[in-house]
């Protein structure tokens, strides 16, 4: 990350946990480590805005007691909506928002196999419900993402980690 | 030079994939998914394998996803480990759920990038896959993600 921040003196650094995202008007170093969660970057060269957000689960719908409203992050389908909903709320039209989608590991044990599958799906499905297009994607595999998003330049850096999802340590 | 295998059935593509790739790594072309295959094959046993595949999807005779799973199924027969398996970017006009998804899930590939693409973009992929100087450490916090 230090040398990553001496590229970029001007932007700050600033760590994502699971259900957080935002959006970013000043240079922001968005950083943070996926395994089946995921995250998606937007990014708008023409007005210096992004955002990104690290998701756990894939719908809001399937969870009744979780309430939208309060953790927006928290589910895949919500986040992008939230995000992309408050760029077009600023007059960003879809066309200027270029999306890259990062994450969704498979767990080897049976019950996890299909969370970061379905994440990525349901990143996927969203972003084209909304009609914004994916420039890139990096998904799936059994080992997780340390991702570095630089907001002003809408630069991603991704490095696979060792560790695999399977070790017990992401979920 | 590392070498890299780019599969295009666009002569025009191939050359942009190229060119964006020059001085990185010493090109091989295929058209079709069939040729690929036939180079890779040739490649996989010789003094110097491919260190990369750049893949097209919607290519006459054999498609990418067809060829990248072909090469995998290469790969495991002679018995290589998974991560001793050529990093794989599927770089496709293609930018639909179905086959960004069976791309990375299913066929093979690491990365997905679409068309039209810009350079970056591309080298951003493949510093993920340990091809290029990637700035960002693996450090501790590896144990915080979920």
């Amino acid at each position: 990350m230090l040398s990553l921040l001496e590229r970029y003196p001007d932007h700050r650094p600033a760590f994502l946990n699971v259900a957080q995202g935002s959006l970013y008007e000043i240079p922001t170093m968005a950083h943070t480590v996926l395994g089946s969660c995921v995250s998606v970057t937007f990014f708008v060269p023409s007005r210096g805005l992004a955002g990104i957000f690290h998701a756990l689960l894939p719908r809001a719908e399937e969870y009744r007691l979780h309430d939208p409203e309060v953790t927006p992050y928290k589910f895949v389908d919500t986040a992008i909506r939230n995000i992309a909903f408050r760029m077009f709320h600023r007059g960003i039209s879809r066309q200027e928002i270029e999306c890259k989608v990062f994450g969704g590991a498979s767990a080897m044990f049976a019950e996890e196999i299909s969370v970061g599958r379905r994440n990525v799906e349901t990143a996927f499905v969203t972003l084209a419900e909304l009609g914004l297009r994916i420039a890139a994607s990096n998904v799936g595999g059994d080992r997780g993402r340390k991702i570095a998003f630089a907001t002003r330049t809408g630069e991603i850096f991704v490095r696979m980690l060792n560790n695999s999802t399977k070790n017990g340590t992401q979920r | 030079m590392p070498r890299v295998l780019i599969v295009d059935d666009s002569r025009y593509q191939r050359f942009l994939i190229a060119q964006a790739l020059e001085g990185m790594f010493t090109p091989d072309h295929a058209a079709d998914g069939r040729e690929a295959l036939a180079l890779f094959r040739a490649a996989l046993t010789s003094p110097e394998p491919y260190a990369l595949v750049v893949m097209d999807i919607l290519m006459p005779e054999l498609n990418g996803h067809a060829a990248l799973a072909a090469i995998r199924q290469l790969e495991a027969d002679l018995g290589l480990a998974e991560n001793a398996r050529v990093p794989a970017v599927m770089l496709s006009s293609l930018d639909d759920p179905g086959n960004m998804l069976r791309a990375q899930f299913e066929s093979g590939a690491q990365a997905y990038v679409t068309k039209p693409f810009t350079p970056a973009t591309l080298h951003e992929a493949l510093t993920s896959l340990g091809l290029l100087d990637n700035p960002l450490s693996d450090d501790a916090e590896a144990v915080h993600s979920c």
